[in-house]
């Protein structure tokens, strides 16, 4: 499976690949452990309202952060001179 | 292509990619013997607790709380001067912002790992995760940090691809990374488009996430009642503080790395006049905050507020209050207001002295409100400990390192803006000033 993929997109989309998931990975994680703090703070009814601004404001952040460098990345791939050939 | 073939008109910028010499694997080891005797003191705080450190009750908050304050303070340096500088469009940023970048990933790693080396038990860092209350302003810290740090790491990544794409042409030792990291850059149009709309969308974004940082750092102590904490100005005043202490970390850093690598041609004497204007406004700024927040505090007279005023002022931490002083407002005033004392060395001194006097103001904001506290406890003693020194040498050694670590494999002055703004940079700038100035006929027009 590896090594079609492999032959498929070449062997550094993939480490890159696997490089740009790690940022995603890091919203998510983050995204999961705000929500998990926002259910925290309705568990023991401590500043619901307040968690939740900065759950969203955090969440935003590293959302928008992960889909710059997406954009880039997937800009740069499509913007080489091969690719603009085709 | 091999390196030894290529000949660029930048070739000092790559000269210590590819060459090292015996000082610097010298001065390598040699930090890292501080490190690794820093880790070795960690480790023995891990065995016997916090009892190795000087901390006591009430006194409970000591060197590493200050050098997390101090580290994450002088992450403003790169990506928020980078940014501000690039948004003015200022030329002589070109050799200046890949620098203040780096500085900002380095020290942020190492200030965010400040908190957790100051906890007794660090495992239980993951009752965060599972039952961490978003009111406290320390979540609000872990969470900003980690968003700055992200950010940071990426303003400092865009950047440098084009020059990455560069070293993996010329080939050599890192090939196969320079490959992957340079994601395929060929410096085609298309390419460079989405490359400068990105960094711009990022400057901005850049600037409000590095404020909130240092004012979610300064509303740790702020949003408590202890007397000389609770402040509305601290906000504000933390930032100006990391602003200060940021710049002066970069010139120093900018005047070292200068000598080491010979970069005289890139960094020149009007990069560290301007930056030593910069410094001398912040050094304004620093004093009038601080002179605002004592004498508030001060016509105020509140008993409890008044015995940590006068523990700083006239008290245990007067030497340090006062030195603060000079530090930050008397050298930077006294040199850089004078032009025949703002020499490169009389910068470099200034901002020597702004570091230390950087430091003891989070020492003096730190330490005599925790020895002072609101209930009537008798005053505290604080002394620090040798793990707490060595760890601080340590860290100030890892930023050292981190450093040199980074100028081994990626050139630490941005080449593709350096070419860009010989090739582009009088005629934008003339555009611009045509922009700006009336034309010359303009008055006659207005006559006639």
């Amino acid at each position: 499976m590896l090594s079609k993929i492999k032959s498929i997109f070449g062997k550094n989309i993939l480490i890159q690949t696997v490089l740009l998931s790690f940022l995603w990975m890091l919203a998510s994680g983050m995204t999961l452990l705000l929500i998990n703090l926002v259910q925290v703070s309705y568990e023991v009814n401590d500043h619901q309202s307040a968690s939740i601004a900065i759950s969203i404001l955090g969440i935003i952040v590293f959302w928008i952060l992960a889909g710059i460098l997406t954009y880039v990345l997937v800009g740069l791939y499509k913007g080489r001179k091969k690719e603009s050939n085709k | 292509m091999n390196n030894q073939n290529f000949v660029d008109e930048d070739e000092t910028l790559f000269r210590p990619i590819y060459h090292t010499g015996k000082g610097f694997y010298a001065f390598a080891a040699a930090l890292a013997a501080i490190v690794l005797f820093g880790i070795f003191m960690y480790i023995r705080q891990l065995i016997f607790g916090l009892g190795v450190t000087g901390m006591n009750e009430p006194v409970s908050w000591g060197f590493y709380i200050i050098s997390f304050v101090f580290f994450i303070g002088i992450s403003h340096a790169g990506t928020l001067i980078s940014a501000i500088l690039r948004l003015s469009k200022a030329e002589w940023r070109r050799p200046i912002t890949r620098m203040a970048e780096v500085i900002t990933g380095i020290v942020l790693l190492i200030g965010g790992l400040h908190p957790i080396i100051d906890l007794g038990r660090p495992d239980r860092i993951l009752h965060i995760f599972e039952r961490g209350r978003l009111q406290s302003p320390l979540l609000w810290d872990v969470t900003s940090i980690t968003a700055y740090f992200t950010a940071s790491t990426i303003y400092l990544y865009l950047p440098l691809i084009p020059d990455i794409a560069l070293l993996r042409d010329r080939g050599g030792r890192f090939h196969k990374i320079y490959e992957i990291l340079s994601w395929g850059y060929e410096g085609t149009e298309k390419q460079k488009h989405v490359l400068e709309r990105a960094i711009n969308i990022l400057m901005v974004m850049v600037i409000p996430i590095a404020v909130s940082v240092h004012t979610v750092i300064s509303w740790i102590f702020s949003m408590t009642l202890q007397p000389g904490w609770h402040s509305t100005i601290f906000g504000p005043y933390f930032v100006v503080g990391a602003i200060y202490s940021g710049i002066a970390a970069l010139i120093i850093v900018m005047i070292a790395f200068r000598k080491a690598y010979h970069l005289q041609d890139y960094l020149k004497e009007i990069h560290f006049r301007y930056l030593g204007t910069l410094l001398l406004v912040m050094s304004l700024l620093w004093f009038y905050f601080t002179f605002a927040e004592y004498l508030t505090t001060f016509y105020g007279h509140e008993p409890p507020e008044m015995r940590v005023f006068l523990y700083k002022f006239v008290g245990n931490y007067s030497f340090f209050f006062w030195l603060m002083v000079v530090c930050n407002f008397i050298i930077p005033v006294v040199f850089l207001s004078n032009k025949k004392l703002k020499t490169i060395g009389g910068i470099l001194f200034t901002s020597i002295a702004v570091v230390l006097g950087m430091w003891l103001e989070r020492l003096i904001i730190i330490v005599p409100s925790m020895a002072n506290p609101r209930l009537p406890y008798p005053t505290g003693i604080y002394v620090p400990s040798l793990t707490e020194i060595s760890l601080l040498l340590a860290a100030t050694a890892a930023f050292v390192l981190g450093f040199m670590g980074f100028s081994k494999l990626f050139p630490l002055v941005s080449i593709w803006e350096i070419k860009e703004g010989r090739e582009q940079s009088v005629k934008t700038v003339s555009e611009r000033l045509h922009e700006y100035l009336p034309s010359k006929g303009h008055i006659r027009n207005e006559i006639v």
